[in-house]
């Protein structure tokens, strides 16, 4: 092969080689230099919709595309110049100004901790409670606080009040924490990474920071002026709305993980910033709250019976409560007004009265406090301000007052109060609380030795708005400090916040604070009413109270919460604002980089109905930017096209063909089009109410439905809420990436794994019925029984059946079982002893039964016979690869009685009827024997007995033709394509067809594949699909009659079609059944019921465990450690990731029941894989294979791509040309299904989820 | 012998012409002129004049103008029948007189046979040297000397972006491929642009003939026509135009029995814009959406179904025989250094003499607008020009000395394009002028890339804005951004050159838009929302014709009292304006 030219060029400055040929965008992404697109896919050609990969290039006077400009000798190219960014950040500007969608509800962005709101609400509706905990965590670390003393901005914005109440999301929030903040487990303390960080101020915004850095390996040490932690919190809030305890334990847990605390320390009076410097702190949080009552500014407030809010509410905290008598006026309007009035009653005041100088409408305070004070007796005076207070004998004795009206509204969009003159008034009373606002107290952080930290007009610390660095280095603050009193939940979000700006600074030595970017919908325009409409109405849950009247008489928590039956119709009311794609949305992400403003170029903006008619995948044309990956994708490179583009201009929509439901097109639902989708507007539809979204963590498996072996991701958060995409296997691979699409099973047919219909323990048979039993006594009994057959009948009455989806380390002890401890050669599985495998197989001819070649390649062929596969639908991956070679120009003919997807695709049809493919194969024979099409030197090299062949061939192709009733051109097409040497000849055949199939197919094939020279040579030879996800492992680990031990003294039938007579006939006494429904086989459904002793091993409630003696639970894929071998003999492993419901896996079952019967220990996956090894020289790679790591067995001991390179497995090294008897026969139509999991899933994914599970 | 040929084109049925004809077979029956040729033509590019009518005998050319059915019989019974011209109804005789100076600029090449030949008949065409270039080209010519040929004519393509015709004939002829296509893009969409129409209407066999000598040069064996299908007329003519060619064997297998194959397909467009676009004509005309698609590869490489294809429009093709038969030294004696030939313009807007010219290109603004064109109707103030259609550029009559050249247009911000020319007066304004403009080519965007689905959009809400007296500051900034941008970054022409008539106008009359933004006043009292009517008390004279016309009852006064308007119920309709005979009232 010619070796690439390659080319320079200058990429920002930059000096980069590169191959030629290559785009600007691949050569950047070589380099590591990121240039953002949205629209483009390496699997299709470049689009230029998005324009976001626009680059200057010297010389250009537009800029150019990087993904479709090519890479040329001497560029000069600009990436991230200034005009480069303007213009991507328009396009970005463009774009989100017509993206009528929320990133997040307008809770999550209210939350000043973004707490997901909408992620623990979905969580807690599926009762995962603690799931839900520890989501709030995240952000949150005081869920159980909050719960009882937020402001709840959240239910503020809440969307459902437009339909009609606010969400009760913090009453939530209150359960889930309660419930499961003592179950948690004992944290982790993370390993230090040797660094201290001071936090001075233990209240909210301080324990939440701590928490956070604690979290990242710091060593926090608080520092706090009060006896105890807590702040506000601890000081500002009456028992009986935030009980002591409840604080205490979350406290705790944050001190847990290894939070130190110095409490009764004041900054300036007991230490300095310096001193902490100088203890070797990196860094210092200051979080010193304000916590210093203002004071009423009128003449007389220093007189004995005049105190401040927050003062009182602490002393009642530190000394205990205080002795009242007579009346008390507290004045204010806010929460610690609420609180003051409310906790005056509770120490014996006659009366307790509140003078407002607004309206109640104006008041800060909260609406339920108010309605509680109000109910437990506290009296309000709107409209009245103080003047000055009458003193006595220096004590207070009444306040005298003016009575306001409103005003205009002032900055803070209140209406001001305004004095009526004349109408002063005076109240009298015992004792003035004054509670209208706290001041920070910066005595101690100002004027240090560390320099003077910056403090704002209004008496608090300025600090940077993103990074909260003070213009001290190394110094941060946040909290009330920063901001004047404010609620708790401000100081936690800020708290960390600050936490993250000071790791940031601690590791990298700079200040960053990137804020997410969300869209918002309320920023473009109004969300139409019809959206509303859709909800049914229902009522808020409210929390059980204790009458007020009981209340007030002492400290105890007035607000008990909701009760357990109350959370999921309340979690029920959210209504998901919220994308799906948040977490991995590519939009979002380059909004966030390029700091984009919605609103800045906003205007008329298009809004959408979300279809939800498809039960998989929901479409939101709202979310879409019309970058076209979908469309492309499912026409150009699925060839589905089910997807097209309709109207035009700013009204272009992507819409299902013909604008149908998507289930009419001709979707296949395999989701290809969620994948590539860069924003959320097509989604996967989970099957629950509330789905979501969460951050979900990948895990690497297999697939475990066909022999194609797909590699997938499992995205989890739970046993139940995962999605599938598809595996790193060649996404990107460096043939053009062609690989990694799913099919609907693939991608939607894993939901099984948390089917409540699992077999989750052993149970064995017991009278009439089944009784639950230990897995040592299952495992006992089973071996016994099977010993018992073995007794009364010999070895050769027993069979052992497994799985074509069982992993190889599964087999290969189900076929130990059987022939090392059983002493019995009856070994199968159902899916071989359904076929005439034995007269079919290729062993005789070539010495091994196998695909020859890689199914990528298949993508590379220039000439494709797809005989008796209806590929689509069995391995509809391998069905797309030919479609794609199709595109590329291969030619295909496809041999078949029936029309198949891929017949459409088909250059020739050739329609033998059913049975008669290998009578028009020998004519195609024929006929390239005629064109002189044999490569004969290859036949000398390589072959034997072609005379044998030639022999028995008919030398009249018409008359085979005649029989299978095809067209002779057609058969002299296929026969020229095959005489063209230099072109690349792949035959793909269906092994395990039931229908549509004639004996000596597979040879037939085989030996047109030899006369023409093509086995054994690179990108050409034969592809057997396979329907199960490990039938070629079934064969390969010789789970078959006398596939192993040949001369070996074992009992039992010599061959497949033996066993098949013998279990028909009853001769099988015992068995030992692995993930097979037999009962699902009329043949063999009597057996079912009279054998003597019958062990199941399967994952579901079978007709055929039903009938077993002894039932032991299996497992998939996503729950055990293992591997399969692909239809393309290549071996993947996976490790489980899932645990197994049962707690067990298949392996572990079978492994012990080998154990038991073999007298063995129990065997490991690596002891196993050892074993095979050794057995077969072809696989030892498996001994040390891993994750990721696979490998394709060959007929050497040496892994590889083609088959047959080197010399064929036959004893001689030659292939053997075989005759073939034609015969003309039909075959049934139905196809049976031997798998349970087909049996039971397959079907269901066909007809796609009819309900959501949940 | 006398024959009487009347303008059939869009433009003279708009004016009546087939009653003209139905009049003229009738009454040359009646009057027993049995010798009179009755025949219909194109248009010679007076389309102000329409109906026109040239009425040739032995040699003397006369040309009528604004004839109606009722001037027939005269033109008949004094001109036929006795040999005297009506002169008063004559707009040319014999090259001279009152229009001659429309044509005195011009140079016509693409419209040589234009409203002289009857375009539905080969043989009135064979009879103007018709097919002899082709001729001349497969009998004595290599593929490779065409292209030489056309190469040294200079000759741009007339479409809009000035590439050498002869270059991409060569590059489509050395791409690899034994089939290759030609196409010639007459989806002509720009408003007030009809220069194909008129050519294809007025001339049909030499637009075919231009395209077999392209095929014959890149090595085609097929053509398509792909015109759209508001052009029936064109349609019906090219039609036949290719049925006559076919049956003349100037179409079809073994051409002039010189071994060359060619046929042509007429595929219609279906009303889009953006189809106009050579990527995205070949998208429609494959039967797919209409969308441009990312060049290279360019359609000389992998064009119409992936093969190589030349792709020229109309005009570009009409000049194709001329050149062969004249030589491409006659043709580069035309024009600037850069900027060969003639180029043909379709004037319209303010301009006393509106229609299409034929100009050599290096003549200047100002005289095809004064000289040519007789200057602005009223003899109000020449204030600007739209140069290039929608997507061109607005130039300011202080540039009306910028010659007609693809180099010199460009640095003015404006384009040749296809060759609109709007003319505008001062009662124009720019900014409604500019969204105006905006509007169209929004409108047409195919929605596939940002800068041109969402960035036009919202350019164009900004002009809206601003035209009904919402502007906001940092409204024009916002426009330049945006405008510069979707200039740099869209995906096709269409997209690119968008925003050029709001670029122009920022660039040369920013004062109107900043009063519009700032005062929310338009200096031209052009702007519906931003006009006052008023009544100016010393001109009424209180004939109360305005308070009649009046639809929203906002005029009030007595009878030869002075009226006044209301300007609350005032609709500013403008009405009373054209009601007002002593012309009292005025927009403030």
């Amino acid at each position: 092969m010619a070796e690439t030219p390659t080319i320079q060029l200058t990429v920002d400055g930059r000096s980069l080689t590169a191959p030629a040929g290559l785009t600007l965008l691949d050569v950047a992404r070589r380099n590591g230099i990121e240039i953002p697109t949205l629209c483009h896919d390496p699997r299709l050609p470049p689009y230029g919709s998005c324009l976001l990969c626009c680059v200057e290039v010297a010389g250009a006077r537009k800029l150019l595309l990087a993904c479709a400009t090519e890479a040329r000798d001497g560029m000069v190219v600009q990436s991230r110049n200034q005009r480069v960014v303007q213009a991507r950040k328009q396009i970005l500007d463009l774009l989100l100004s017509n993206h009528f969608a929320d990133c997040r509800g307008p809770c999550h962005n209210a939350c000043p901790a973004h707490v997901d709101v909408q992620g623990y609400l979905a969580l807690a509706h599926q009762g995962k409670y603690r799931q839900a905990l520890e989501l709030i965590r995240e952000t949150n670390p005081l869920p159980s606080v909050c719960g009882r003393v937020c402001v709840r901005y959240c239910e503020q914005q809440c969307r459902r009040q437009q339909v009609d109440s606010a969400v009760a999301s913090n009453l939530i929030k209150r359960y889930v924490a309660d419930l499961e903040s003592g179950n948690l487990p004992r944290p982790v303390v993370p390993p230090r990474n040797g660094q201290r960080v001071a936090v001075v101020g233990g209240g909210p915004g301080g324990l939440t920071a701590a928490y956070y850095l604690a979290r990242r390996g710091y060593d926090v040490q608080i520092f706090d002026a009060h006896p105890k932690l807590g702040g506000t919190l601890r000081y500002g809030i009456p028992d009986y709305r935030l009980p002591q305890k409840v604080l205490d334990l979350e406290i705790q847990y944050i001190l847990d993980h290894g939070v130190s605390a110095q409490c009764g320390v004041r900054l300036g009076q007991d230490f300095t910033l310096a001193d902490l410097k100088q203890q070797g702190f990196a860094a210092t949080f200051l979080a010193l709250g304000a916590m210093r009552a203002k004071p009423l500014g009128v003449e007389g407030e220093r007189a004995d019976g005049v105190i401040g809010g927050i003062d009182y509410l602490s002393a009642v905290k530190q000394q205990g409560a205080p002795e009242f008598k007579g009346s008390v006026l507290t004045v204010g309007g806010g929460n610690t007004a609420i609180d003051a009035a409310r906790t005056a009653l509770r120490c014996g005041a006659g009366r307790s009265t509140i003078l407002y100088r607004r309206t109640r409408d104006e008041m800060p305070a909260d609406r339920a406090e108010i309605d509680d004070a109000l109910a437990e007796g506290v009296r309000i005076e709107f409209l009245v301000a103080p003047l000055n207070v009458v003193v006595e004998s220096g004590r207070v004795k009444a306040l005298r007052c003016q009575r306001m009206r409103l005003g205009d509204p002032d900055q803070s969009g209140r209406r001001r109060p305004v004095p009526i003159a004349g109408s002063e008034q005076e109240y009298s009373c015992n004792t003035i609380i004054a509670a209208i606002g706290q001041d920070v107290v910066l005595d101690g952080a100002v004027g240090s030795t560390l320099g003077d930290l910056a403090v704002s007009r209004w008496g608090t610390l300025e600090v940077d708005s993103r990074t909260f660095a003070t213009n001290v280095p190394g110094v941060f603050a946040a909290g009330d400090v920063v901001t004047g009193p404010a609620a708790a939940i401000d100081a936690i979000g800020s708290g960390r916040l600050a936490a993250l700006s000071i790791d940031t600074f601690l590791q990298t030595g700079r200040l960053l604070g990137q804020p997410e970017f969300a869209s918002k919908r309320t920023d473009l325009g109004e969300i139409p009413h019809e959206y509303f409409e859709q909800f049914e109405k229902g009522v808020r849950a409210e929390a059980t109270k204790l009458a007020p009247e009981e209340s007030v008489r002492g400290w105890s928590e007035m607000d008990h919460g909701l009760a357990a039956e109350q959370i999921k119709p309340e979690a029920g009311r959210c209504l998901s604002c919220g994308c799906s794609a948040v977490f991995n949305c590519e939009l979002k992400k380059w909004a966030e980089q390029y700091q984009v403003e919605q609103k800045r170029l906003a205007g008329k903006v298009k809004k959408y109905k979300t279809d939800l008619r498809h039960p998989l995948i929901s479409f939101d044309p709202n979310k879409c930017i019309l970058c076209g990956r979908c469309v492309r994708l499912c026409g150009e490179l699925l060839k589905v096209g089910a997807l097209g583009f309709v109207h035009r201009g700013v009204e272009t929509m992507v819409r299902p063909s013909m604008e149908r439901p998507l289930q009419e097109t001709t979707c296949i639902a395999c989701g290809n089009c969620i994948e590539t989708c860069p924003t959320g507007a097509i989604s996967a539809a989970l099957p629950f109410a509330k789905p979501g979204p969460w951050r979900l963590q990948p895990h690497d498996s297999i697939c475990g439905y066909c022999g194609v072996g797909c590699n997938i991701v499992f995205n989890k958060k739970d046993a139940d809420i995962f999605t599938v995409t598809a595996g790193p296997r060649g996404r990107e691979s460096s043939n053009g990436g062609t690989l990694g699409d799913l099919c609907v099973r693939g991608r939607f047919g894993h939901r099984f794994n948390a089917d409540a219909r699992r077999i989750l323990e052993p149970r064995q048979r017991a009278g009439g019925g089944h009784v639950a039993t230990t897995v040592e006594q299952a495992v006992e009994s089973a071996v016994a029984g099977l010993r018992g057959v073995v007794d009364r009948h010999g070895a050769g009455a027993l069979a052992v059946l497994v799985s074509p989806k069982a992993t190889n380390e599964e087999i290969e002890l189900c076929q130990r079982l059987a022939r090392e401890a059983l002493g019995t050669d009856n070994v199968a599985s159902l899916s071989l002893l359904a076929r005439r495998w034995d007269a079919e197989g290729l062993e005789a001819s070539l010495g091994l039964t196998a695909s020859t070649l890689p199914l990528e390649q298949v993508e590379r062929a220039q000439v494709i016979v797809v005989v008796n596969a209806d590929v689509t639908e069995e391995n509809p991956v391998l069905g797309f690869h030919i479609k794609r070679a199709v595109r590329r120009g291969a030619e295909l003919f496809c041999i078949s009685a029936n029309e198949t997807t891929i017949t459409a695709f088909a250059t020739s049809r050739l329609d033998a009827r059913r049975g008669t493919s290998s009578a028009l194969l020998s004519a195609v024979a024929t006929e390239v024997l005629r064109r002189n099409g044999v490569d004969t030197g290859y036949l000398h090299d390589r072959t034997e007995c072609f005379d044998a062949l030639v022999c028995a061939l008919p030398y009249d192709p018409a008359a085979s033709a005649q029989v299978a009733g095809v067209d002779r051109h057609k058969i002299e097409a296929l026969a020229q394509a095959l005489c063209d040497r230099d072109r690349r000849v792949v035959f793909v055949y269906d092994d395990d067809a039931v229908q549509d199939r004639s004996p000596g197919d597979l040879q037939a094939i085989a030996n047109l594949l030899l006369m023409t020279g093509r086995l054994g040579r690179p990108g050409q030879g034969l592809v057997l699909a396979r329907h199960h996800s490990n039938g070629q492992g079934l064969i390969d680990l010789g789970a078959f009659p006398g596939a192993v031990g040949r001369g070996q003294a074992l009992a039992g039938c010599r061959s497949l079609p033996e066993l098949r007579r013998a279990i028909a006939d009853g001769s099988i006494k015992g068995l030992l059944v692995v993930g097979e429904d037999m009962a699902a086989d009329s043949r063999y459904a009597k057996l079912v019921a009279q054998a003597e002793h019958l062990v199941v091993v399967d994952m579901f409630e079978t007709p055929t465990a039903a009938a077993a003696t002894v039932v032991l639970p299996g497992s998939a894929y996503a729950e055990s450690s293992g591997s399969v071998t692909s239809m393309d003999r290549q071996v993947q492993a996976f490790e489980p990731a899932f645990s197994p419901p049962a707690g067990l896996t298949g392996f572990d079952v079978l492994a012990r029941l080998y154990a038991c019967a073999a007298g063995q220990p129990v065997p490991t996956v690596d002891q196993v894989r050892a074993g095979i090894g050794r057995r077969l020289p072809r696989y030892a790679p498996i001994a040390s294979i891993r994750p990721g790591a696979p490998f394709r067995w060959s007929e050497s001991e040496q892994p590889g791509d083609v088959l047959f390179a080197q010399r064929f497995a036959t004893a001689s090294g030659r292939a053997r040309f075989r005759a073939i008897a034609v015969e003309e026969k039909t075959y049934p139509r139905q196809k049976i299904s031997f798998s349970t999991l087909d049996a039971l899933f397959v079907d269901q994914q066909r007809r796609l989820f009819p309900q959501p599970m949940a | 012998m006398y024959s009487i040929h009347i303008g059939t084109g869009t433009c003279g049925v708009a004016a009546g012409a087939e009653h003209v004809v139905a009049a003229f077979r009738e009454q040359v029956g009646t009057l027993g002129l049995a010798g009179t040729m009755v025949a219909e033509t194109g248009c010679n590019g007076m389309c102000y004049a329409e109906v026109l009518v040239e009425v040739k005998h032995a040699g003397a050319r006369h040309l009528y103008g604004r004839v109606t059915p009722d001037r027939v019989e005269r033109i008949l019974t004094e001109h036929v029948q006795r040999g005297q011209p009506v002169r008063e109804w004559l707009v040319l005789e014999n090259g001279q007189g009152a229009e001659a100076n429309f044509l005195a600029r011009q140079r016509h090449i693409v419209l040589r046979n234009c409203g002289d030949i009857d375009p539905m008949s080969i043989d009135d065409y064979l009879g103007h040297q018709g097919y002899q270039a082709l001729d001349r080209v497969l009998t004595t010519m290599t593929p490779d000397q065409v292209i030489e040929l056309t190469l040294a004519s200079g000759l741009r393509g007339r479409g809009g972006a000035g590439f050498s015709t002869g270059t991409k004939w060569q590059l489509a002829r050395q791409s690899a491929g034994s089939i290759k296509y030609v196409i010639c893009n007459a989806d002509e969409g720009d408003p007030g642009a009809f220069m194909d129409r008129s050519v294809l209407e007025g001339d049909p066999h030499s637009v075919l003939e231009g395209l077999l000598i392209c095929g014959y040069a890149i090595g085609a064996c097929h053509g398509y026509v792909y015109c759209r299908a508001e052009y029936p007329r064109a349609l019906v003519r090219l039609r036949r135009a290719i049925e006559q060619a076919r049956e003349r064997g100037y179409l079809g297998d073994d051409i002039l029995g010189r071994g060359f194959c060619f046929d042509v397909t007429v595929k219609e467009g279906a009303g889009a814009f953006v189809c106009g676009e050579e990527t995205a004509l070949m998208q429609s005309i494959e039967g797919r959406r209409g969308m441009p698609r990312l060049r290279p590869p360019y359609p000389a490489v992998a064009g119409l179904w992936g093969k190589p294809t030349n792709i020229n429009n109309v005009e570009t093709f009409a000049n194709v025989p001329w050149i062969v038969l004249n030589g491409a030294a006659a043709f580069a004696a035309m024009g600037t250094e850069k900027s060969r030939g003639s180029k043909v313009f379709a004037l319209a807007g303010k301009v006393k003499r509106s229609g299409l010219v034929e100009v050599p290109t290096g003549i200047t603004i100002d005289e095809i607008v004064h000289d040519v064109c007789g200057g602005i109707v009223g003899n109000r103030a020449f204030k600007a020009v739209q140069i290039g259609g929608p997507s061109g550029g607005c130039l300011p009559a202080s540039l009306g000395h910028t010659r007609i050249d693809y180099e010199e247009l460009a640095q003015t911000g404006a384009i040749m394009g296809s060759g609109g020319m709007v003319v505008m007066d001062d009662t124009t304004c720019m900014v409604e002028m500019a969204r105006f403009f905006l509007e169209f080519t929004q409108n047409e965007s195919c929605g596939k890339c940002t800068s041109c689905r969402l960035g036009t959009l919202r350019m164009l809400e900004i002009l809206q804005r601003i035209v009904e007296g919402k502007g906001e500051a940092g409204d024009l900034e916002r426009l330049q951004e945006l405008g510069e941008q979707i200039g740099a970054t869209a995906l096709c022409g269409l997209g690119q050159t968008a925003p050029n008539p709001v670029l122009t106008t920022l660039r040369y009359f920013r004062d109107e838009y900043e009063v519009h933004v700032r005062d929310k006043r338009c200096p031209a009292h052009s702007c519906s929302l931003l006009v006052n009517y008023v009544i100016n008390a010393a001109a009424c004279t209180g004939c109360t014709l305005c308070i009649k016309d009046c639809p929203s009852g906002a005029i009030s006064g007595e009878k030869k009292q002075v009226h006044t308007i209301d300007p609350v119920k005032c609709i500013k309709c403008g009405k009373c304006i054209t009601s007002c005979n002593p012309g009292a009232i005025e927009k403030v």
